[in-house]
C-alpha cells in the first residue's frame, strides 16, 4: 500500500509540474480544481481500489470464510429432541450429528421423514432444532406433541391384536427410521438430506434430560467475497484514472470537442440531394452493382449512395430539394393514382443498353417518381425496384 | 493546502479501508435461513429399501417360527388373520411334522404398494414372485397400527393362477389407502365383502351372484362342499358353512385406474353333523392335525380364517369389467372342535 501511495505522490508532483508547465493559460479556479482532484480525490480513490483488492485477495486466502461450520445447542428437559425440515441440510447436504447426553443411558438418532417423527412424538413433549441462530448456536425450541395422529391408530386399530402384541416397539427398533444410530451416552451420526422433509430425531432415553447437541457441516461452496472486492477494486481504479485526467480538466475544455463535431448533421440532407443525382448520373454504373449480387432492397439503396459522392463533389448543381418538389407535384398530380405502374413500366427501357441517351421527358417523368417514392415512403417503391433489379438478375 | 489535503486524504482512506476490512474480515456470509414453505406434496411413508427391510425382518420372524415350530415370538411380526393362520399352520407342522407347502412366502418380490398418507394404521401391499415350487404369487398386506408400532404381516393372500391385479403408482410417488366407504366404486369395500360374503353363503342363490366374476376360491368350495353334502346324505348327516364379515377386518389400496384393491378378513365355522350315531370326524389332515387326540362326537365345528383379495373396479365400468373379482385368497383352518 505503501508504495503504490509513493506512486500517487510522484504522479501528484508531475502533475503539479505539469500544471505549472501551463499556467499561463488557466485561472486559479481550474487549478485550485485540477489540485484537488489530482491531490485529493485521486489518491482517495486509488487507496479505496487498493483496500479492495487487497481485501479481496485476503478474502481468497487466508481470511476464507471457515469451510466446517459447528454449531451446537444445549437441550435439557425433554427426552426427544427433533430438527425441523430443511435444517440437516441448511449448509450442506451432509451433516454430522453428535449428541452427548453423559451417563450411560442409550442415546439414539434416527433420520426420518417429517410426518413418521411428528406421529412418534404425538403426545410426548420435545425440543426442536428450529435451524441457526448464528454460526455455532442452534436455536430450539420446546413443544409437546398434541394428541393428533398416531395416537388414533390404537383407538381404531384391530382388535384381535389388542392382547399384548400392541406394546410400543424401543426406538431404535422402529421401521420408521431410515437410519438409525445408538450409543452409550453419546453418539455421532452422519446423515444426507435426501429430501426436504427429512429430520433427525434423537431419543436421549427416558432418564436422561440434558444434553449437547451440535451439528457440523462441511461446506462445499464457500461464499465468494474476492470477486465482488475484485471488480469494486477495479471500478475503483479506474474511477481513480478518471479523477486524475478528464474530471482534473475544467469543463470547458472538455466541452469543446463536442462543440467542434456537432456540425456534422447537416451532410445528411446533402447525401439525399446526391441520391436524386446520384441515380440520375450513374445508370450505367448501376448494372454491375446490381450484378454483384445484391438481391436485399436496403443493398440496392446502398448501392446508389455508394457512388453517389463523385458526383457530388464533381456536380454541385445540386436540384434544390424545394423546387423539385414542386416540380413532383405538378407531375404527381397526373400520375399519382398509377404511381406505382409507371414505376414498373419504364424500368426496362431505362436498364436497356440504349438508355445512356434520356429524353427529357423521361427525366421529368423519372423525377415525378422519385418524388413520389419519397413522398410515399421508401417501401413500396423501393420495394418495387428492387422486384425490378431482381427480375433483371434473374434475367 | 496541497499537502494539507493530501494527509487528509490519505487519513480518510487508511480509516475507510480499515473499516472496511474489519467489516469483512469477520464474515462468514449470511447465516442460512431454514425454508418454512413446506411442500405440499405428499411423499411415501416409505422406501423401497425401508419395505424390504421391514419384510425381510418378518420373513426373519417366520423362518425361525417355522424352524423351531414354535409361535414364539410370532406376534411380534404377524397380526391379524395372518396371525392366526401361521399359528395353525405351526401347530399342523408340529403334528405332521412337515409344514404345509401353501405357507411358503417368496423372499424376491416383484411389486411393492407403498402408501402416502400420513396418519395411522397404514398398510403396505407387495406381492411375491411364485414359489419356488412353482405355487403362485403371495399378497403380502403389512400394516402398521401406531406410529410407536412397527409393521405386521396381517394377511396373506394367494393370488389365482393367471389373476389380474390392477396397476398402482410406483413405489417413489406412493399410492393412497382406500377406506372401507370408497365410493365411486361400483360398490363399496365394506358392501362389497358383506355381498362375497353373502355369496359364499347362499351360493349360485344369492341376489348379489351378478356383481362377481367367478372366482376360483368359491368353485373350490363349492365341489368340496358337494362331495362332502355327498357323504352326509349317505349317512343322514347335515353339514352348514357359515361365513360372517369380521368387523373391520380389510385393507384397501386405491388403484391408478380408480379401482380398489381389497384384502378382507371373512370367518367361517363349518358344522357338519353325523347322522345315525356315528362320529364326525376332521375331514382333512389339517382339521385331523388340530383336532388332535380330541374326542369325536357326532357334531364337529371347525372354524376357518379366510382372507379374499378382491377388485372392486371403479363406478362407471361396463361388461365383464363391472364385476368384482376376487384375485387371491387363503383359508386355513384354527379351530376345530367337537361339540
Amino acid at each position: 500500500m505503501v508504495v503504490i501511495m509513493s506512486v500517487e505522490e510522484s504522479k501528484n508532483g508531475s502533475e503539479r509540474a505539469d500544471g505549472a508547465e501551463r499556467k499561463g493559460g488557466r485561472s486559479p479556479r481550474d487549478r485550485r480544481r485540477a489540485t484537488i482532484m489530482r491531490g485529493v480525490v485521486t489518491p482517495l480513490v486509488g487507496l479505496l481500489a487498493v483496500a479492495a483488492i487487497v481485501v479481496g485477495v485476503l478474502n481468497a486466502t487466508i481470511w476464507q470464510p471457515s469451510r466446517i461450520i459447528t454449531a451446537d445447542a444445549k437441550v435439557n428437559g425433554s427426552r426427544y429432541i427433533v430438527t425441523d425440515p430443511n435444517v440437516l441440510g441448511l449448509v450442506d447436504s451432509v451433516v454430522e450429528m453428535n449428541v452427548d447426553a453423559g451417563g450411560n443411558g442409550d442415546v439414539c438418532i434416527a433420520v426420518t421423514s417429517s410426518k413418521d417423527a411428528s406421529g412418534w412424538l404425538s403426545g410426548s413433549s420435545y425440543t426442536r432444532l428450529t435451524g441457526l441462530s448464528d454460526w455455532s448456536t442452534l436455536s430450539t425450541q420446546k413443544a409437546s406433541g398434541g394428541q393428533d395422529e398416531g395416537a388414533s391408530g390404537d383407538a381404531s386399530g384391530d382388535s384381535s391384536d389388542a392382547d399384548g402384541a400392541s406394546a410400543d416397539v424401543a426406538f431404535k427398533d422402529s421401521d420408521m427410521w431410515r437410519s438409525v444410530k445408538c450409543g452409550k451416552g453419546e453418539v455421532s451420526m452422519k446423515a444426507t438430506q435426501a429430501t426436504s422433509t427429512d429430520v433427525a430425531i434423537v431419543d436421549l432415553g427416558e432418564k436422561s434430560g440434558a444434553a449437547d447437541v451440535s451439528f457440523t457441516w462441511t461446506r462445499q461452496t464457500l461464499p465468494d467475497y474476492a470477486t465482488p472486492l475484485y471488480f469494486v477494486g477495479g471500478l475503483l481504479v479506474v474511477l481513480a484514472v478518471f479523477t486524475a485526467t478528464v474530471f482534473a480538466m475544467p469543463p470547458h475544455k472538455r466541452r469543446k470537442r463536442h462543440v467542434e463535431s456537432a456540425p456534422v448533421e447537416p451532410e445528411e440532407e446533402v447525401s439525399f440531394g446526391a441520391a436524386v443525382a446520384g441515380s440520375f448520373g450513374i445508370s450505367p454504373s448501376y448494372e454491375p452493382k446490381t450484378k454483384r449480387g445484391g438481391r436485399r432492397r436496403r443493398h440496392a439503396v446502398g448501392a446508389d449512395t455508394g457512388t453517389m459522392e463523385p458526383i457530388k463533389v464533381e456536380s454541385p448543381v445540386v436540384v434544390d430539394p424545394s423546387s423539385r418538389n414542386l416540380v413532383a407535384d405538378a407531375a404527381g398530380v397526373t400520375g399519382a393514382a398509377a404511381a406505382p405502374e409507371p414505376a414498373a413500366a419504364p424500368q426496362p427501357s431505362v436498364n436497356d443498353e440504349a438508355t445512356s441517351v434520356i429524353s427529357p421527358d423521361e427525366l421529368q417523368a423519372y423525377f415525378a417518381r422519385l418524388a413520389q417514392e419519397v413522398g410515399d415512403g421508401d417501401t413500396t417503391s423501393v420495394g418495387g425496384t428492387a422486384n425490378d433489379t431482381n427480375e433483371e438478375d434473374n434475367r | 493546502m496541497t499537502r494539507k489535503g493530501t494527509i487528509a486524504a490519505k487519513l480518510t482512506a487508511l480509516v475507510l479501508s480499515a473499516g472496511m476490512l474489519v467489516s469483512l474480515a469477520a464474515c462468514e456470509g449470511q447465516v442460512p435461513k431454514t425454508s418454512t414453505a413446506e411442500s405440499a406434496d405428499r411423499t411415501p411413508d416409505l422406501t423401497v429399501a425401508q419395505e424390504k427391510k421391514i419384510r425381510t425382518s418378518i420373513l426373519d420372524v417366520i423362518d425361525a417360527a417355522n424352524q423351531s415350530k414354535s409361535t414364539d415370538g410370532l406376534d411380534a411380526r404377524l397380526t391379524g388373520p395372518q396371525l392366526e393362520v401361521r399359528v395353525s399352520e405351526l401347530a399342523i407342522a408340529q403334528a405332521t411334522g412337515t409344514l404345509d407347502a401353501k405357507a411358503a412366502i417368496p423372499r424376491k418380490i416383484t411389486q411393492t404398494v407403498i402408501p402416502v398418507d400420513d396418519g395411522w394404521p397404514r398398510t403396505v401391499f407387495t406381492i411375491t414372485t411364485t414359489t419356488e415350487d412353482q405355487q403362485s404369487k403371495r399378497l403380502l398386506v403389512m400394516t402398521q397400527d401406531s406410529a410407536r408400532q412397527n409393521y405386521k404381516l396381517w394377511g396373506v393372500a394367494r393370488l389365482f393362477q393367471g389373476a389380474k391385479l390392477p396397476k398402482f403408482e410406483v413405489p417413489k410417488l406412493g399410492t393412497e389407502m382406500g377406506t372401507a366407504k370408497d365410493a365411486k366404486l361400483v360398490a363399496t369395500p365394506a358392501d362389497a365383502v358383506a355381498w362375497y360374503t353373502d355369496l359364499l353363503n347362499n351360493g349360485d342363490s344369492s341376489k348379489y351372484k351378478d356383481k362377481f366374476a367367478d372366482d376360483l376360491f368359491r368353485s373350490d368350495l363349492q365341489k368340496l362342499d358337494a362331495t362332502v353334502q355327498q357323504g352326509m346324505e349317505a349317512n343322514k348327516g347335515t353339514q352348514e358353512q357359515e361365513f360372517t364379515v369380521a368387523k373391520d377386518q380389510l385393507k384397501i389400496m386405491r388403484s391408478t385406474d380408480g379401482g380398489d384393491l381389497v384384502v378382507a378378513r371373512i370367518d367361517s365355522t363349518w358344522t357338519r353333523q353325523a347322522g345315525e350315531g356315528r362320529e364326525s370326524l376332521p375331514a382333512s389332515d389339517a382339521e385331523k392335525a388340530l383336532f388332535g387326540d380330541g374326542k369325536a362326537t357326532s357334531t364337529m365345528k371347525v372354524t376357518y380364517v379366510n382372507v379374499i383379495a378382491m377388485y372392486i373396479p371403479p363406478a362407471g365400468s361396463t361388461g365383464a369389467a363391472a364385476k368384482i373379482t376376487a384375485v387371491g385368497a387363503e383359508r386355513q383352518p384354527v379351530k376345530v372342535e367337537a361339540l
